[in-house]
C-alpha cells in the first residue's frame, strides 16, 4: 500500500515537473525596457524574411469583445483577407491599461498588436515597448496624410508615429423624442447652448406626489462626459506640454451646477447600482459616448435622436480611440503590420465603423458614412457626429486613469453634498500633481 | 413547577422564531441572485420584484452557448485540482514532524508558519508578480499551483492538530515492526486521517473555486481565464460596450457558480463538520 | 517563575532532594582530562547518530515549506523593501530614491485617511463577524427540529464567491431599484430611497452587514459550533440547579470554555479583514473607496497606486506599512490572549 502511494506521488510530481519545464522553457526575456535602442532593434527586425512569417498567427489585445456577427467582426475579416490567423485577447476594460503596462514591463511577447489608449502611447514609446511604424508606413497604402488634426498633433509630440487610431469616437447628447413631444419642447440642435440644456432638463423632470422623481430630466454625466462639461465650462483639462491635469473655475461651476440639479431632483444621485436610465426610459436626456449608437441599435422602446454636446463657454468633447501599435518584442512584426494595414484600410475601417458606430479617423473614409448605424431608424441628426468630431480634442484620456477616477470620485462626493465643489476640485488637482511626474 | 416548564417552552419557541428570522436574512441574497438571473436588464434596473414579470432565459443562453463557459470551467477545475493535490501532499508532509518529532528549532519553525499566516496576500502580490514575470510564468495557472506544493500555513496547522490527536502508541508499534519514519507516515497516519484529508480537500477546493484576487493578477488572456474572472469581465459586459454593467448576467453566472459548492455541502456536510471537530482546536 | 526561584533559594531541587547531592563534577577540570573525556565521548556516537538522522529526517519533511518560505515569502518581502526605496513605475523604469516614498506618504492626507479606515475596519469587522458567528452557533446549538436546514441556510452565503456577493449587494443596496429599499417601502408605505452605499451615514452599516455573509463568518460559525458541542453538559446542569440566568451561564461558562476558539477565530478574522477586504471592497466601492474615501482600506490604496497610477515604488512602500500593521495585530492578539484565554490543560 505504501509503495503504491509513493509511486503515485512520484508520478504526479513528475507530471508537474514536466509541465513546469514545458512552461518555463518560454525562455528568459528581457524585463526592463530600455529607453534607447528601440530604433536599432526595429531596423534589425524588419530585415527578417517574409516567408518565415506568412501564415502565422497574430495576437491582438483589445478591451471589447469582437462583434458576434461574423460580417462585423473585423478581426475575422482581416484574417480572411490577409491569410493570417488573428487571435483576439480580450483584457477587461477595468484593468486594461495596467495589464498592458505589466506586459510591456515584463517583455511579454504573447501579444503582437496592442490596441492602446491615449495615455499609454507616450508611455510605451518612451520605454521602447512599441516600435515606430514610420518605416512600414512609408511602404504601405494607409492614407496617413488624411488623419484628423488631433491625431497628427499627438504624433508630433512623440517624434514618430507609434500608433494608428482605429476610429474616432466622440461624445454626444442623446435625447428621448417622445418625452420632448409630450412636454412640448423643441428638439435640441447642434447649436443648443448649455443654458438651453439646463432649462429643458428641468421642464422634462416628472415628479411623483411625494416629491420623489419618477422621470429625470437628464442622467448624471458619466466618467467620460464629466470632462465634456468641465472643458465646455472653460478649463483646459489636459496640458500636453507638461502632461498635467489643469482644472479650476470651470470645474467648480460645472460641479456646482450638477450638484444643484441633483438637489432639485432633475438628475439622479450617484448610486451603486449604476444603470442606464436613459435606455430604460427613466431619463429624458443623456451625455454619452458615440459608440452607444451601435449598442442601442434599433432596440430602444422609444424614438430618440442625437445632438452635439451643448455649448457652454465653448464647444468641447473628448475624442476616444485606440491606437494599433506593434509590440517591440513581437516575433511576427511583419504579419502584424499586414493585419494593421487591412484594419486601417477602406474595408477594415468600414467594418469597424459599422460595428461600433464610430467614424474613421481618416477623413476621406469617414465621409463615406459607413458609421451611420443601419439598425437605428430614428436618428436624423447624423451631422451631430461630424460636428462633434471637429470640436473634439484628446483631453482627459491622456491622463493616468487613477487620477481621473480620483477626480470623478471627488466630484461625486461634492454632488452628494459631502464637500464643497471648490474643495473637490482642489483635492483632485493636488492628487493629480502628486501622481503625475512621479 | 408548571410556570417554569411553560417558561422553558416559551423560551424554546422564541428561539425557534429567532432562527427562522435569521435564516430569512441570511438566505435572501441567494434568492435574489437566483431570481435576478432570469430577468432582463431593463427590468432588473427599474423594478425590484423577487419573481420577475418576464421570465427570460437570455442570460443563461448567452452563458452556455455564446461564451467560452466550458473553457472557463475547465480552467477553474484544473486550478482546483492542482492546488488541492499540492496542498494535501505538502501540508501533511510538513505537519508530520511538527506533530510527531522533536528537533531543534521545532518551535521556531512552527511560530514562523503561524506567523506567515498573518501576512496579507495583497502586500506581497506586487513583488511576486514581478518575480513570476521574470520567470515567464505569467498568464498561466502556475503561479498559483506551484506555491501550493510548498505547504500552506493554515493547512499545516490543521494537519498538525489532527496528527497530534492520533495516539503515539500506533507510531511506536509500527517503528518496532521496522518502519522508517516515512513508512510510519504512510502506513499509520495517512489511513487514519482520511476525514481530515477530505475536509481540507473540500475546503481548499471551494476556496479556489471562489478565488479572485490571485487569478486576476496573474492571468491576462482568455485561454486561462477562470470562472471568477469571467464573472467580472465576460459575463459583466455582454453588450460589447465596456461601460454598461449587465447585472442579470452577473446574477445568472453567480447562480451557476453557487450550485456546485452548494450541492457539495448538501451531500458532504457530515464530513465537513466532523473534520473540523476532530482537528481539535484547543491546542 | 516565582515558584521556581523560591525553590532555588531554599536549597531544594525540584525533585525534593537536597542540592549538592549527586551533582556532576563541573567546577574545575584540567585540559588534559577534558581531552581524554572528549575522546571517550566518541564512543557514544552511535546513539547520537540516530538522533542526528532523526533530526535530518524532520528537516527533510519540513523542506518543502522551507523552500517555499524562502522563494514565495522571504524573497518577496526583501524585494518589497528594496523596491519601496525606488520610484519604480509599472512599465519597469526604476531609479533609486531612498526614503522619498516614505516622506511623501507621511505627508499625504489620503494615506492617513486610509490608515484610519484600515484600523477601524479591521477591528470592527473582527468583532462584528465573531459575535455574529457566535450567535449563529449558539442558535444552532439548541437541538430542535429542522436544525439541518437552518445550518444549511446559515452557511450557504459563505460559499458565494466574494465578487458575486459584492455585486449582489450593490444591487440590493441600490437606490432606485434596490431590494432593501423596496422591502422597507412596502413595510412603511412610504417611498424610501436611501442611497445606502453612497451616504456617509449608512455606508458603514451596509458594509459591515455584508461582512456577515462572507466565507470567513461561515467558517467561524462551523468552528464555534463544534467548540460549543464540546462544552460539558454537567457545567450547565450545575448552573441550572443554582438557578442561574441564561446570561450568567453564557458569560460564566460558555465564553471561558470556548476562549481558545475565540482566539483562533479572532486571528482568522483579522487575517480575513486585512486580506479579504480587497476582494469584497474593490467590486463594491471601487478603488477610491467611495463615498469620499470612507472605505479606502490600505489594500485598495495599494491596488490603486500600483495599477491605476502606475507608481509601483510608492505602492511597495504602502505594502511595507500594511505588512507592519499585520505584524502589529498579530503580536497584539497574542499578547491579549495570554491574559484572557483559559486553556483546560
Amino acid at each position: 500500500m505504501g509503495r503504491k502511494k509513493l509511486l503515485a506521488l512520484l508520478l504526479s510530481t513528475a507530471v508537474v515537473c514536466g509541465s513546469l519545464a514545458g512552461c518555463g522553457a518560454k525562455g528568459t526575456q528581457k524585463q526592463e525596457g530600455s529607453v534607447a535602442g528601440s530604433t536599432e532593434s526595429k531596423a534589425g527586425e524588419s530585415s527578417k524574411t517574409d516567408s518565415a512569417e506568412v501564415g502565422k498567427k497574430v495576437t491582438i489585445a483589445v478591451w471589447n469583445e469582437p462583434s458576434k456577427d461574423e460580417a462585423l467582426n473585423m478581426y475575422l475579416q482581416a484574417g480572411k483577407a490577409t491569410g493570417i490567423d488573428v487571435e483576439v485577447t480580450v483584457i477587461p476594460e477595468s484593468d486594461y491599461s495596467s495589464k498592458l503596462n505589466q506586459m510591456v514591463s515584463t517583455g511579454n511577447d504573447s501579444v503582437d498588436i496592442y490596441v492602446i489608449w491615449e495615455n499609454d502611447i507616450a508611455n510605451f514609446a518612451q520605454v521602447g515597448g512599441i516600435i515606430p511604424l514610420d518605416d512600414y508606413l512609408a511602404k504601405s497604402t494607409i492614407k496617413t496624410d488624411e488623419f484628423i488634426d488631433a491625431v497628427a498633433k499627438l504624433s508630433e509630440g512623440l517624434g514618430g508615429t507609434y500608433g494608428l487610431p482605429w476610429c474616432a469616437a466622440t461624445e454626444l447628447l442623446y435625447y428621448n423624442q417622445d418625452m420632448f413631444d409630450a412636454a412640448g419642447i423643441a428638439y435640441p440642435t447642434n447649436d443648443w447652448s448649455y443654458a438651453d440644456y439646463k432649462a429643458a432638463a428641468e421642464k422634462l423632470t416628472k415628479k411623483a406626489a411625494d416629491g420623489t422623481t419618477e422621470v429625470y430630466g437628464s442622467t448624471l454625466p458619466n466618467t467620460q462626459t464629466w470632462w465634456a462639461g468641465i472643458g465646455g465650462a472653460g478649463d483646459q483639462v489636459f496640458d500636453p506640454a507638461k502632461g498635467q491635469m489643469v482644472i479650476g473655475d470651470g470645474a467648480v461651476s460645472f460641479v456646482s451646477d450638477v450638484a444643484q440639479m441633483v438637489k432639485n431632483g432633475t438628475m439622479p444621485e450617484p448610486s451603486s447600482d449604476t444603470a442606464d436610465l436613459f435606455a430604460a426610459g427613466k431619463a429624458a436626456m443623456s451625455w454619452q459616448g458615440s459608440w452607444n449608437i451601435g449598442t442601442y441599435g434599433g432596440g430602444l422602446a422609444f424614438n430618440w435622436d442625437i445632438a452635439s454636446i451643448p455649448t457652454d463657454k465653448l464647444k468641447y468633447n473628448t475624442l476616444h480611440t485606440g491606437f494599433y501599435s506593434i509590440n517591440a518584442k513581437s516575433k511576427n512584426q511583419d504579419s502584424a503590420f499586414k493585419v494593421i494595414e487591412y484594419l486601417m484600410g477602406e474595408e477594415g475601417q468600414a467594418i469597424n465603423s459599422k460595428a461600433s458606430g464610430n467614424p474613421s479617423a481618416i477623413k476621406s473614409i469617414a465621409e463615406k458614412g459607413a458609421w451611420k448605424v443601419e439598425s437605428v431608424t430614428t436618428i436624423e441628426n447624423w451631422d451631430a457626429i461630424t460636428d462633434s468630431l471637429k470640436a473634439g480634442v484628446f483631453g482627459y484620456t491622456c491622463l493616468p486613469s487613477g487620477v481621473t477616477n480620483n477626480a470623478i470620485s471627488e466630484f461625486n462626493s461634492a454632488v452628494l453634498g459631502q464637500k464643497t465643489p471648490e474643495d473637490a476640485v482642489k483635492n483632485a488637482s493636488q492628487y493629480a500633481k502628486e501622481t503625475i511626474g512621479y | 413547577m408548571n410556570s417554569a416548564k411553560a417558561k422553558k417552552r416559551a423560551g424554546r419557541i422564541l428561539i425557534f422564531i429567532l432562527k427562522i428570522l435569521v435564516a430569512v436574512i441570511m438566505f435572501s441574497p441567494i434568492i435574489w441572485v437566483f431570481s435576478g438571473g432570469f430577468k432582463n436588464l431593463t427590468e432588473f434596473t427599474t423594478s425590484s420584484d423577487i419573481i420577475p414579470k418576464n421570465v427570460t432565459l437570455e442570460n443563461f443562453n448567452y452563458i452556455f452557448f455564446h461564451s467560452n463557459y466550458y473553457l472557463y470551467v475547465r480552467n477553474t477545475v484544473l486550478l482546483m485540482a492542482g492546488t488541492t493535490l499540492g496542498t494535501l501532499i505538502s501540508s501533511s508532509f510538513v505537519a508530520y514532524p511538527l506533530a510527531r518529532m522533536e528537533f531543534p528549532g521545532k518551535n521556531l519553525i512552527f511560530s514562523l508558519i503561524v506567523g506567515t499566516m498573518m501576512i496579507p496576500g495583497i502586500a506581497l502580490i506586487i513583488p511576486q508578480y514581478i518575480m513570476f514575470g521574470k520567470i515567464g510564468w505569467l498568464d498561466s495557472l502556475l503561479p498559483m499551483i506551484i506555491p501550493s506544493f510548498f505547504a500552506y500555513p493554515y493547512n499545516v496547522f490543521l494537519f498538525r492538530q489532527f496528527f497530534r490527536s492520533i495516539p503515539k502508541e500506533l507510531d511506536e508499534a509500527a517503528t518496532i515492526d521496522g518502519c522508517s519514519k516515512l513508512g510510519v507516515f504512510f502506513k499509520v497516519l495517512v489511513p487514519l486521517s482520511k476525514s481530515t484529508f477530505t475536509t481540507i480537500g473540500v475546503l481548499s477546493s471551494v476556496f479556489w473555486w471562489n478565488e479572485l484576487t490571485q487569478p486576476v493578477f496573474y492571468i491576462n488572456s482568455d485561454k486561462w481565464r477562470t470562472l471568477t474572472i469571467a464573472l467580472m469581465t465576460t459575463f459583466m459586459y455582454t453588450s460589447g460596450n465596456a461601460f454598461v454593467i449587465n447585472w442579470p448576467s452577473i446574477m445568472a453566472a453567480s447562480s451557476l457558480m453557487i450550485l456546485p459548492p452548494m450541492l457539495l455541502y448538501l451531500f458532504g456536510s457530515r464530513f465537513l463538520v466532523e473534520g473540523i471537530k476532530t482537528s481539535g482546536l484547543k491546542g | 517563575m516565582a515558584i521556581k526561584a523560591a525553590r532555588h533559594r531554599s536549597g531544594r531541587r525540584p525533585d525534593g532532594k537536597r542540592k549538592g547531592s549527586g551533582r556532576k563534577e563541573r567546577s574545575f577540570v584540567p585540559l588534559s582530562e577534558r581531552i581524554v573525556n572528549a575522546m571517550k565521548n566518541e564512543k557514544r556516537k552511535p546513539i547520537n547518530k540516530k538522533k542526528l538522522t532523526n533530526h535530518l529526517t524532520a528537516y527533510a519533511f519540513c523542506a518543502p515549506w522551507f523552500i517555499g518560505f524562502i522563494c514565495f515569502t522571504l524573497f518577496p518581502i526583501v524585494f518589497m523593501f528594496a523596491v519601496s526605496l525606488t520610484n519604480r513605475k509599472l512599465n519597469g523604469i526604476s531609479n533609486f530614491v531612498g526614503f522619498a516614498n516614505y516622506v511623501n506618504m507621511v505627508q499625504s492626507p489620503t494615506f492617513w485617511n486610509s490608515i484610519k479606515v484600515t484600523l477601524f475596519f479591521t477591528v470592527v469587522m473582527m468583532v462584528v463577524t465573531t459575535i455574529w458567528a457566535v450567535i449563529l452557533a449558539m442558535l444552532l446549538n439548541y437541538k430542535q427540529k429542522l436544525n439541518g436546514i437552518f445550518q444549511f441556510c446559515y452557511f450557504l452565503p459563505s460559499v458565494i464567491p466574494t465578487v458575486a456577493l459584492a455585486y449582489t449587494f450593490r444591487t440590493i443596496f441600490g437606490k432606485e431599484a434596490g431590494l432593501l429599499n423596496a422591502i422597507i417601502s412596502q413595510l412603511t408605505a412610504k417611498n424610501v430611497m436611501v442611497n445606502w452605499l453612497y451616504d456617509k451615514r449608512t455606508i458603514y452599516l451596509a458594509v459591515f452587514f455584508i461582512t456577515l455573509f462572507t466565507y470567513n463568518t461561515g467558517q467561524m460559525m462551523l468552528i464555534f459550533r463544534s467548540g460549543l458541542n464540546d462544552v460539558p453538559r454537567e457545567l450547565y446542569e450545575a448552573c441550572d440547579i443554582d438557578g442561574a440566568s441564561p446570561f450568567r451561564k453564557f458569560f460564566g461558562i460558555t465564553l471561558p470554555m470556548i476562549s481558545p476558539i475565540v482566539l483562533f477565530n479572532a486571528v482568522m478574522g483579522c487575517i480575513s479583514a486585512l486580506n479579504g477586504s480587497f476582494a469584497l471592497l474593490y467590486p463594491l466601492t471601487g478603488e477610491s473607496g467611495d463615498p469620499n474615501g470612507m472605505t479606502q482600506v490600505l489594500s485598495l490604496l495599494i491596488y490603486k497606486e500600483a495599477f491605476s497610477n502606475m507608481k509601483v515604488g510608492y505602492a511597495c512602500a504602502l505594502s511595507v506599512v500594511l505588512f507592519l500593521i499585520a505584524c502589529g495585530f498579530g503580536i497584539g492578539i497574542f499578547a491579549v490572549s495570554k491574559k484572557l484565554v483559559y486553556y483546560e490543560n
